[in-house]
C-alpha cells in the first residue's frame, strides 16, 4: 500500500545494514544521525531538532522528521520512549501540561507552529488528534460531532451542520449505524463505535492532518480491524501520524514507520523496509521482539 | 450511695475480679504444664469475670437513674388523697414541684396542705430506700458476678469467644445510637406534633396564611387571635434562602471552576483554605456581623437611594447567610469537578477549544449531576440555618416577595416559640414541634435527594 | 494550503477574537468571585476587631475614699455579716460628693453618683476584708467606670468624634475635669476574664461562659469519642453486609445533615422532659451536642480506618489474631491519628453551637461562674448571643471581643487538627 508519491520524492539511500556513526549513550548505541528517511523535499509538517523536556527530566532528543501529504507514519517502539510525548508536541497538547517544555523547529506548511503569532486554538483546528481510550463527550451523537463545527463556526445553519455531521460520520464509517440514534448519547455506543464517534468529531473540522495515540488499544480484534480500514481511506484525504505499540498493526496502515527508542528517533523508512530489512541494530531487535 | 461512689467501687470490684480469675487460670495452667493449655490467654478469663462483675449491675444501675423520677413520682401522686388528684398535666406537675419543694425547705410545711406534707415526708423516704435498694442491688449483682466468673475458670472454657462476643455486642450498640437518634427524633417530633394537631387542624397550620400565635392565657383574655397558619413562615424562609443561593451559588461555583481550572499552585493553596475560613465561624458570628453591620449599611444605602428598608430586612440576613454558604457550595464544586476525567477535558481541547469553552460545554454539563447535588444540600443548609436569621430576621409574619421588608422564618419561630416561659402543654409551644416536623421532613427529603443524586453521578466515573 | 482550507482558516480566524474575548471574561469571573470570598473574609474579620479590640482595655477613676464606718454601718470589721450588709455605694458616693464639691439638686448628683460603677462597692469591701484596718482611713484607689463614661472616654479622639449619647453636658465636663487632673486611666481589663455575666456591662465577663464551654465539650468529647470510635470499627470491620448495617449508614449521613436545631427540640422533648435532666446543666449540653458531633466522628473514623491497608489486617490475621486483637493492636493505632484530627474539628463546630443549646435553656442569666458539670451554665456563642441583644453601646464592644476570644478558640483548634494531622500521616 505504498503512496508512489511518496517513494518518488524520498532521497534513496542504499539498502543494507548500514553502520552510520554511533554514538554510546546509556550503554546503548545509538546512530548519532536518524537512518533512513526520515526528511523529505516537500513536507506537511517539519520537525528539527526536537527536544520535549518535563521539568528537568528530558522525554525527547533532538528528532528530526518530516511527514508528508496524505500520508500515513506510524511510529513504533517501547513502551515509555516518548510516541505518545512527541506526538502531543505536534498540536500543542503538551501546553495544558504545566511543567512541559518544547524546544525545536516544528512547521505545518512551513509556519512554525510554536510561534506566538500561532494560536494553539486554530492550530488544533487544523491539527486534530483521536486519544487511546474513546472519551465520546456526555452529549448526544449528534452533538458530539457538531461540537467543533460550533466552535469554529464552521456551520452558519442547521442545514449546513446536518451535512457535517453526515459526512464525518460517513467518512468515519458510522453513518449507517447512527443515523436513527443521532439524538442518543454518544456514550451509549460499543468501544469500537465510540472511538469511530471520536474520528468523525474529529474530521468534522476539516483538519488537515490527524494524529492518532493507539486509537485501537483498548479495543477488540473486530473494532480495531475496522479501524485500521478507516485509516487506510482517510489517508487518502488527511495526512495522518499514528502512534502505535502493534507492529503488525504498524505494518498494516502505514506507509512510513519511525522507531523511537527512549526518545531518540533511530529509524525511518517505507514501512515494508522496516519491518523485513531493518537499517540499525536497535530496529532490528526490537521488531524481532528481543525487548519491548 | 452517691452514683460517682457507687461507680467507684464497681470499677474497683471488676479489677478485684478481672484479677481473681486471671491468676485462678494461670495456676490451672501450671498445673497443665503451660498457658499454651488454656483455650484463651488468661487476659480473657479476667476480662470475663470482670465483664460479669461490672455490665449487669451497670445496666441496673443505669435503668434506675433513667427511670427513678418517674416511678417515685407515680407512687407519690397515687398515694394522694382523691380530692388533689390532678386532672390535667399541668396540674400533675405542679403539685410534683410543690412536693419537692416543701421536701427541700423552700416551701413551709406549715402554710401548706398536709396530705402534700405527709407525701414529701414520703419522698424523702421513698428516695432513701430507692438508694438503698439500688446501692445493695448493684453490689450484690456485682459480688455475684464476680463469684460466677471466678467459679467457671477452666481450661476449656472458651472465654475470648465470650469477651469478644461482648466486645461486638458493645460495638454494635453504638453503632445503633444513630438509629436510636434518629428514632428519637422522629418520635418525639411526631408526639408533640400529634397533640399540637390535636388543638389545631392539619390544614389551618399547612395552608394558614395568618400567623400570630397568642393563645390566650385566660378564657377572658382579649387579643389573642391564635391562628397558627405557616404559610408566611414557608414564604419567608424561601425567601432568605432564595437570596442566600443567589449570592452562594455563582460565587461558589466561578471561585471552585477558576481554582480547579485556572489559577496556580500557589494561589489555590492560598485561597481555598481562606475560603474555608468562611465554613469553620460560628452562626451566631455572622448573625451578630449581619444584625449590626450589613442590615444599617443596606438600610442607610437602601434609604439613600430613597428606598423604603426595614432595620431587619431579608436581604441582610439572605447576604450573610449566602456568605456563610459559599464555601460548602466550592467545596462540593471542586469535588465535584475534579471527578471529571482528563481525558474529557482532552478531547476538547484536542478539537481547538479555549478553556472557557471546555469547561462551559463539557466540563459542566458532565458535572451538572453532582453540581445540582450539592445546591441541594446547600438549600438545605439554608433552610435549617437558625442563628443568623434568629438575629437578623424579624418576628413578624409578612407574606412579602420584597427582599427590602422584613420576614420571619421557620427556624426563628421555633427559638421564639420555646425561649420564652410557657407552660410546656399549651398548643402555643407544640406548634414549635409542628414547624420542627415541617423542617425535618423537608431537610431529610432534600438530604436523601441530593446524596442519591451525587452517588449516582459519582458512580458515573468510577 | 488550498483554496478550501484557506476560506475555512478565514472562517476560523475571525470567530477567534470573539471566543478569545469570551474566555478572557470568564477568567475574570472567577477571580471575581474568589476575590469577593477574600473580601468578605477580610470584611468580617476588619469589622470584629475593629469593635471589638478596645473591650479589652478598662477604664478606671482615681477617688480619695474614706471607710467611714458610720456610713457604711459596721461596728465590728470582722463580723461577715455586717460586711456582706454594709453600704459601700454609699462610701463611693462621699467620695464623688467630696471631689465634685459645688454639685447640687438631686438629678445632678444622680448623674454624678453614676460615673462610678455600681460593682465598685465590692472591690472597696474586698479591700476592707483584706486590710480590716483601713476601717475609718483614707486610700485612693482605682475604682472600675461606669459603661457610660467608658464608651465616652474610649471615643473621645476617635474618628467618628467623641459619644456623647448618655451623657450630659455637665457629665461630660466632669469627666473632662477628671482627665486635666489625670485621675482617669485606661486598664487592662480583668474583669472580662475573671468575671461571670452581669447587667453591668464594665463589669460583664466570659468566665461564665467560658467555663460552662469547657465542661460541656468535655462531655461532648467524653461521649462522642469513644461511642463514635466504637460504632466506626463496628461499621468497618465487622458489620455484615445486609440491610441492617445499610440503614445504620443512610442514618448517619441523614444525621451529618440534619439542622442543628432540630437536636435542641430533641434534647427538650427526651431528655429534659421525659428523662428530667436538670435544664441549663452542661451535662444535657453535652449529651445534646455529643448527638449533633456523633455522625461527624463517626464519619471521619471510618474514613481513617478504611484508610489503613488490607495488608496490615492480613498480617495480623496471618499469625492467628482474633478480630477484637486485630482491631485493638492493629487497625486503631494506626488509625488514631485520623480519628484524632476528625474529633478535634468535630469539636471545633460542637463549640461554635448555639441553636440547640437555646433549646435546651442555656439562655438563662447566669451569673456565677460554674464550678461543675451540674452546675448552671451558659457557653460562650450563647453569651455571644445574649450580649447582642443588649442595647447599651458598651455590650456590642464587649460581644465583638467575645467574639474574637471564640474565634481565636476556633483557630487554635483547628490548627492544631491541621498540624497533627500533617506530622502523623502516614503515607502508605
Amino acid at each position: 500500500m505504498v503512496n508512489k508519491m511518496v517513494t518518488d520524492i524520498a532521497v534513496e539511500m542504499p539498502t543494507g545494514l548500514v553502520q552510520p556513526e554511533q554514538e554510546n549513550i546509556d550503554g546503548i548505541e545509538y546512530p548519532k544521525q536518524t537512518v533512513g528517511t526520515p526528511l523529505l523535499e516537500s513536507s506537511k509538517m517539519s520537525m528539527r531538532n526536537v527536544d520535549v523536556f518535563y521539568g528537568d527530566k528530558q522525554a525527547i532528543f533532538n528528532v528530526n522528521v518530516d511527514v508528508g501529504q496524505h500520508e500515513v507514519i506510524a511510529m513504533i517502539g517501547p513502551s515509555g520512549c516518548g510516541k505518545s510525548t512527541f506526538l502531543r508536541s505536534i498540536n500543542r497538547m503538551n501546553d495544558t501540561v504545566e511543567s512541559c517544555k518544547v524546544t525545536g523547529q516544528l512547521t505545518l506548511d512551513g509556519e512554525d507552529i510554536y510561534s506566538n503569532k500561532m494560536d494553539p486554538v486554530a492550530l488544533r483546528a487544523r491539527v486534530g488528534m483521536v486519544f487511546q481510550k474513546p472519551n465520546p463527550f456526555p452529549k448526544s451523537i449528534y452533538d458530539n460531532v457538531a461540537y467543533g463545527p460550533r466552535l469554529h463556526g464552521l456551520a452558519s445553519r442547521r442545514a449546513e451542520l446536518d451535512e457535517i455531521v453526515e459526512t464525518s460520520l460517513t467518512r468515519a464509517g458510522l453513518w449507517t449505524e447512527a443515523k436513527d440514534r443521532l439524538d442518543q448519547p454518544g456514550t451509549g455506543l460499543s468501544g469500537g463505535q465510540q472511538q469511530r464517534l471520536c474520528i468523525a468529531r474529529a474530521i468534522a473540522i476539516s483538519p488537515e492532518v490527524i494524529l492518532m495515540d493507539e486509537p485501537c488499544s483498548a479495543l477488540d480484534p473486530i473494532a480495531t480491524a475496522k479501524i485500521e480500514e478507516l485509516i487506510a481511506e482517510l489517508s487518502q484525504n488527511y495526512t495522518i501520524a499514528i502512534v502505535t505499540h502493534s507492529m503488525q498493526q504498524a505494518a498494516r496502515v502505514s506507509h512510513r514507520t519511525a522507531y523511537f527508542h527512549l526518545g531518540r528517533l533511530v529509524e525511518v523508512n517505507e514501512t515494508e523496509k522496516v519491518f523485513t530489512a531493518p537499517e540499525h541494530q536497535l530496529t532490528e531487535a526490537y521488531i524481532t521482539g528481543r525487548f519491548g | 450511695m452517691q452514683t460517682a461512689n457507687l461507680l467507684i467501687v464497681l470499677l474497683i470490684l471488676s479489677a478485684v475480679a478481672y484479677y481473681m480469675a486471671r491468676s485462678r487460670s494461670v495456676s490451672q495452667a501450671q498445673s497443665l504444664g503451660g498457658i499454651r493449655h488454656l483455650h484463651s490467654l488468661p487476659f480473657f478469663y479476667g476480662m470475663r469475670a470482670a465483664i460479669w462483675c461490672a455490665l449487669p449491675s451497670l445496666l441496673l444501675l443505669v435503668a434506675w437513674l433513667l427511670f427513678d423520677e418517674p416511678i417515685i413520682s407515680s407512687f407519690l401522686i397515687s398515694g394522694l388523697p382523691e380530692s388533689l388528684q390532678p386532672t390535667s398535666a399541668a396540674e400533675h406537675n405542679l403539685l410534683l414541684n410543690s412536693i419537692e419543694n416543701i421536701a427541700s425547705g423552700a416551701l413551709s410545711a406549715e402554710a401548706s396542705e398536709p396530705a402534700l406534707v405527709a407525701a414529701a415526708e414520703s419522698l424523702r423516704g421513698l428516695r432513701s430506700t430507692g438508694a438503698n435498694l439500688v446501692t445493695a442491688a448493684v453490689l450484690s449483682l456485682s459480688v455475684l458476678g464476680m463469684g460466677w466468673g471466678w467459679v467457671k475458670v477452666s481450661p476449656i472454657l472458651r472465654a475470648r469467644q465470650q469477651v469478644e462476643r461482648v466486645f461486638r455486642g458493645i460495638l454494635l450498640s453504638c453503632a445503633c445510637v444513630a438509629i436510636f437518634t434518629t428514632l428519637g427524633i422522629l418520635l418525639s417530633i411526631l408526639f408533640e406534633s400529634f397533640r399540637f394537631f390535636q388543638a389545631v387542624p392539619a390544614t389551618e397550620f399547612l395552608f394558614g396564611t395568618e400567623w400570630s400565635p397568642q393563645m390566650a392565657i385566660r378564657s377572658d383574655q382579649v387579643g389573642s387571635s391564635g391562628s397558627f397558619g405557616a404559610i408566611p413562615l414557608f414564604v419567608g424562609t424561601l425567601l432568605i434562602s432564595f437570596i442566600a443561593m443567589v449570592v452562594a451559588v455563582p460565587v461558589g461555583l466561578m471561585s471552585a471552576i477558576y481554582l480547579a481550572e485556572y489559577a496556580s499552585p500557589r494561589m489555590r493553596g492560598f485561597a481555598k483554605p481562606t475560603l474555608e475560613v468562611l465554613a469553620g465561624i460560628p452562626t451566631v458570628v455572622y448573625g451578630f456581623f449581619a444584625a449590626l453591620t450589613v442590615a444599617p449599611f443596606i438600610r442607610q444605602t437602601g434609604e439613600g437611594f430613597g428606598l423604603q428598608v426595614s432595620s431587619e430586612s431579608a436581604l441582610a440576613a439572605g447576604l450573610v447567610m449566602g456568605v456563610m454558604i459559599i464555601p460548602f457550595i466550592s467545596s462540593l464544586a471542586d469535588d465535584v469537578i475534579n471527578a471529571v476525567p482528563q481525558s474529557l477535558r482532552d478531547g476538547s481541547l484536542g478539537l481547538g477549544a479555549t478553556r472557557s469553552e471546555t469547561i462551559k460545554k463539557v466540563i459542566f454539563p458532565a458535572a451538572l449531576p453532582g453540581i445540582v447535588g450539592g445546591v441541594l444540600l446547600a438549600v438545605s443548609r439554608a433552610i435549617g440555618e437558625t442563628m443568623i436569621v434568629v438575629m437578623a430576621a424579624g418576628l413578624a409574619a409578612k407574606m412579602t416577595a420584597n427582599p427590602l421588608d422584613t420576614v420571619t422564618t421557620v427556624t426563628v419561630q421555633i427559638v421564639t416559640l420555646l425561649v420564652g416561659d410557657q407552660e410546656f402543654d399549651s398548643p402555643k409551644t407544640l406548634a414549635a414541634f409542628a414547624l420542627g416536623l415541617m423542617l425535618f421532613v423537608v431537610t431529610l427529603v432534600l438530604n436523601f435527594v441530593a446524596l442519591r443524586v451525587v452517588k449516582k453521578y459519582r458512580e458515573q466515573y468510577d | 494550503m488550498t483554496d478550501l482550507n484557506k476560506s475555512r482558516a478565514e472562517q476560523i480566524q475571525s470567530s477567534l477574537a470573539k471566543r478569545y474575548r469570551a474566555e478572557k471574561r470568564f477568567q475574570m469571573y472567577g477571580y471575581a468571585a474568589i476575590a469577593f470570598g477574600l473580601l468578605c473574609v477580610v470584611i468580617l474579620f476588619t469589622d470584629i476587631i475593629s469593635k471589638g479590640y478596645k473591650a479589652f482595655g478598662q477604664t478606671y477613676i482615681q477617688l480619695e475614699v474614706i471607710y467611714d464606718a458610720s456610713i457604711l454601718g459596721i461596728t465590728d470589721v470582722n463580723d461577715s455579716q455586717q460586711l456582706a450588709l454594709a453600704d459601700f455605694h454609699g462610701v463611693v458616693k462621699k467620695a464623688l460628693k467630696s471631689r465634685f464639691a459645688d454639685v447640687s439638686g438631686r438629678k445632678a448628683k444622680r448623674d454624678l453618683y453614676g460615673l462610678i460603677s455600681n460593682g465598685a462597692g465590692y472591690t472597696l469591701r474586698d479591700r476592707l476584708i483584706v486590710n480590716p484596718e483601713l476601717l475609718n482611713q483614707t486610700e485612693t484607689l482605682w475604682l472600675v467606670a461606669d459603661d457610660d463614661i467608658d464608651t465616652y472616654y474610649k471615643s473621645i479622639g476617635s474618628d467618628a468624634g467623641a459619644f456623647t449619647g448618655r451623657m450630659s453636658e455637665q457629665r461630660q465636663g466632669w469627666v473632662d475635669q477628671l482627665v486635666e487632673s489625670n485621675d482617669v486611666e485606661m486598664r487592662v481589663n480583668r474583669n472580662f476574664f475573671t468575671q461571670g455575666d452581669s447587667r453591668e456591662p464594665e463589669l460583664a465577663g466570659i468566665r461564665g461562659a467560658a467555663m460552662g464551654s469547657l465542661f460541656t465539650l468535655i462531655i461532648t468529647l467524653g461521649l462522642s469519642f469513644p461511642i463514635g470510635v466504637a460504632a466506626a470499627v463496628y461499621l468497618e470491620e465487622f458489620a455484615p453486609r445486609n440491610r441492617w448495617t445499610d440503614l445504620i449508614e443512610v442514618n448517619i449521613n441523614n444525621l451529618a445533615a440534619v439542622p442543628s436545631i432540630i437536636f435542641g427540640l430533641l434534647g427538650l422533648a427526651i431528655f429534659i422532659n421525659f428523662f428530667h435532666v436538670p435544664r441549663s446543666v452542661p451535662v444535657v449540653g453535652g449529651l445534646v451536642l455529643t448527638l449533633m458531633t456523633l455522625p461527624t466522628i463517626i464519619i471521619s473514623s471510618r474514613a481513617a480506618i478504611k484508610a489503613v491497608p488490607p495488608s496490615i489486617r492480613d498480617a495480623a490475621i496471618g499469625v492467628g489474631a482474633s478480630p477484637m486483637q486485630v482491631v485493638l493492636h492493629h487497625v486503631l493505632p494506626l488509625a488514631m491519628p485520623g480519628m484524632l484530627t476528625g474529633a478535634i474539628i468535630g469539636m471545633a463546630q460542637a463549640l461554635g453551637e448555639t441553636a440547640p443549646l437555646l433549646m435546651i435553656g442555656m439562655v438563662a442569666f447566669i451569673v456565677d461562674v460554674p464550678g461543675g458539670f451540674t452546675d448552671p451554665a451558659t457557653v460562650l456563642p450563647v453569651q455571644i448571643f445574649l450580649w447582642a441583644d443588649s442595647p447599651e453601646r458598651a455590650f456590642v464592644e464587649k460581644t465583638s471581643a467575645a467574639i474574637m476570644v471564640l474565634l481565636a478558640f476556633l483557630i487554635l483548634m483547628n490548627t492544631l487538627a491541621v498540624v497533627l494531622r500533617k506530622r502523623l500521616e502516614r503515607r502508605w
